[in-house]
């Protein structure tokens, strides 16, 4: 079986996605937000999924925990967690999965805690689901949870509700919940996104200690390619619902395979500006579900596309182990037209 | 949350007030009076109707007269009843807990069903069950109060043989034949503000179940029952209270007619019959009686919001 191109053993990895489709249906039609994802997440590894809004990260990840809106279905690939395919699995089994096994947190912490119940409550019961203890338990674990996630007046924290609380505190409540039964993947998308530059740094620190801590390995979903080289391991790129490249963070960062990670990378502020290169960004737009170019998705904002590009899909092409990149500029055995990519950090 | 109720009960008082003021002129406005028609019947002399007229401070300034009457109200003195030998307070306190216990029916039996009809209206949304209850709250909406009261009467007699038990019995003289007395109209009742807050449990429940919290309960791997009725219906209820509060109005004005067509001896029905006799003092008495019973009722309804939300309660 064609496995979207990618080599490494499943069998050692958390997380195994393959040639994942994702499509919702519109009054328009079935569309594929996700058409061809294909990514591992191996035990205590920190995965970055990168791309541009609406590339569709967070349908990826979404798909994984069966979190999609009800119009919304996963139409192709596996999704094999701990060596089985959950792709398809019964929503029974599926929730004793999620909390437990997979955990997941998410952009807008203002929006994600129930503004009618305690911390503590919406803590416990997180630990009342999977667990059989008493209140007076869940209540004293609950405690430790917030005190672990640095909360400060942790006891007092327990008996507020969330209009009480800062973005990075509630932030801090859900990172608590997730982690709180020690799950072996947490998926956490765009966690930082919607809080302030110093609270950002805190909470991507928090994870990260929390992570080597317990052992979770983490997609972390995050536009920002800064973050990427701060947390990561490894760097899933997405573009208009499918993967085009991935690597080891240092290796994608500091030689992009695809036109489209070096272009994002041209066009990160503080990348520019180190590397003295005027600040790009990247022309044009992201495709719309409904009029994909059928060949290279990316080929009409290119610089370096040429005539095949528009009129052949190009494959994934394998460089090395854990390196692949979907671009007919990059098929190592052609490398006679490889062009120098536009980034060197 | 103190200082929010001790608002609303001033703001209460305030609209009283208002009301108040407002009744006393359009009624003294309006041609007719009964004391005319009572003493152009009863064969007096013209002097001597002036000088009941007098006596009953008629003739004064009209300034004067609201005076007279305002200051009544403090002292919960409403006057006598032109038509009645009775005080309007007497006639009041003997007719209210009639209305009293009727609103209370239809407001127990509306939150009784409305809530929990939009909640599986909701989850079941799309489902041919969705379609039968929302035909349904629409139809409960739309048809009159008084009409399912009369069809009830009569339907109930035709088909079942059965009417409701005459001579009114209060409640802790004999509970079953009071219940039989109040329920059909308290149905009739129920049924618009139950429809109205069903619909509103809908719309609200489907929004929150939309919402980046459910998502994180779903997240956690709570089932659907949990999170439809731990979470999502008791954030829904927080716009329904509000309708609850609103429709309240309309019920109370519902108790008028159905009071009077089911002869049940409440503050409904003598009004009524004050309005065919024009018996101003009566009136006006219950027409405020009726507004403190509104702002009463929404003033529970602030404090309902304070026991479910939180945000409410810490402001
Ligand atoms: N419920 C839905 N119905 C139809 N299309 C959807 C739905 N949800 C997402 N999409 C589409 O799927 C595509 C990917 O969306 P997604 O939210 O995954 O993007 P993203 O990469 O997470 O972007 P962002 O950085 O803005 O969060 C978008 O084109 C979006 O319009
Ligand atoms: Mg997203």
């Amino acid at each position: 079986m064609d496995t979207g191109g990618l080599h490494a053993e499943t069998s050692d990895a958390v997380l195994s996605v393959r040639q994942l489709r994702t499509e919702f249906a519109t009054r328009h039609g079935q569309v594929a937000a996700v058409s061809d994802v294909s990514f591992d997440v191996r035990p205590g590894e920190t995965v970055a999924l990168v791309g541009e809004s609406g590339s569709g990260k967070t349908v990826t990840a979404l798909s994984i925990m069966h979190l999609l809106e009800s119009t919304g279905s996963i139409a192709g690939g596996e999704v094999i967690f701990e060596g089985r395919d959950i792709a398809h699995l019964e929503e029974r089994e599926m929730r004793s999965l999620r909390g437990e096994k997979i955990a997941m947190i998410f952009q807008d912490p203002s929006t994600c805690l129930d503004p009618l119940f305690t911390v503590e409550h919406q803590l416990a019961e997180m630990l009342h689901l999977h667990r059989d203890i008493t209140d007076a338990e869940a209540r004293t674990r609950a405690l430790e949870l917030l005190r672990h996630v640095g909360m400060p007046d942790a006891e007092a924290r327990l008996d507020t509700y969330q209009h009480k609380l800062s973005g990075g505190q509630r932030q801090r409540v859900m990172i608590a919940m997730a982690l709180a039964l020690s799950p072996s993947l947490l998926i956490a998308d765009e966690p930082t996104t919607a809080l302030d530059v110093t609270v950002q740094a805190q909470i991507l620190d928090l994870l990260r200690t929390l992570a080597d801590e317990t052992g979770a390995a983490i997609l972390f979903v995050t536009h920002d390619l800064g973050v990427v080289a701060e947390m990561a391991d490894r760097v899933v790129v997405m573009y208009a619902g499918q993967v085009i490249e991935q690597g080891r963070v240092r290796e994608v960062l500091k030689t992009p395979q695809h036109p489209y990670t070096a272009a994002l990378l041209n066009s990160m502020p503080g990348n520019a500006a180190m590397t003295g290169q005027r600040l790009e960004a990247i022309d044009g737009s992201v495709p719309s579900l409904f009029n994909m170019p059928h060949a290279c998705r990316f080929a009409p904002r290119c610089k370096h596309a040429f005539d095949r590009c528009t009129v052949e899909p190009p494959p994934v092409h394998e460089l090395g182990s854990d390196r692949n990149a979907r671009c007919w500029l990059s098929d190592p055995s052609e490398s006679w037209r490889r062009q120098p990519a536009e980034v060197s950090t | 949350m103190t200082q929010l109720i001790v608002k609303r009960l001033l703001s209460g008082l305030l609209a009283l007030f208002l009301i108040a003021t407002f009744l006393f002129f359009v009624m003294r406005s309006v041609p007719g009076d009964a004391i005319d028609i009572q003493l152009a019947e009863s064969g007096l002399s013209e002097e001597r109707i002036t000088e009941v007229k007098d006596e009953m401070g008629l003739n004064d300034p009209i300034l004067e007269q609201y005076a007279d009457w305002a200051s009544g109200i403090v002292r919960l003195d409403f006057g006598d009843s032109l038509v009645r030998d009775e005080s309007v307070l007497d006639i009041i306190l003997r007719r209210l807990p009639v209305t009293l216990e009727l609103s209370f029916l239809a407001i127990a039996l509306s939150l009784a069903f409305g809530p929990i009809v939009g909640m599986l209206s909701a989850i079941r949304r799309g489902k041919p069950s969705d379609a039968i209850l929302r035909v349904g709250s629409i139809v409960g909406l739309s048809i009159p109060n008084f009409l399912v009261g009369v069809l009830m009467i009569t339907y109930l007699s035709e088909w079942f043989g059965y009417s409701v038990p005459i001579g009114y019995q209060e409640f802790w003289e004999s509970p079953w034949v009071n219940l039989q007395q109040m329920i059909l109209p308290a149905i009739a009742l129920a049924l618009s503000v139950g429809a109205a807050t069903a619909r509103m449990t809908r719309s609200s429940m489907l929004e929150v179940l939309g919402t980046d919290y459910i998502r994180t309960v779903r997240a956690k791997g709570a089932d659907e029952r949990m999170i439809n009725t731990r979470h999502a219906f008791k954030n829904s209820l927080i716009p329904v209270l509000t309708l609850v509060g609103l429709q309240f109005g309309g019920l109370l004005g519902g108790t008028v007619i159905l009071e009077a067509m089911f002869s049940l001896p409440g503050l409904g029905s003598q009004v009524f019959e004050a309005v065919r006799t024009r018996d101003y003092p009566l009136i006006q008495a219950a027409a405020l009686v009726y507004g403190a019973m509104f702002i009463l009722v929404n003033i529970m309804v602030d404090l309902a919001y304070g026991w479910i939300d939180p945000r409410i309660r810490a402001s």
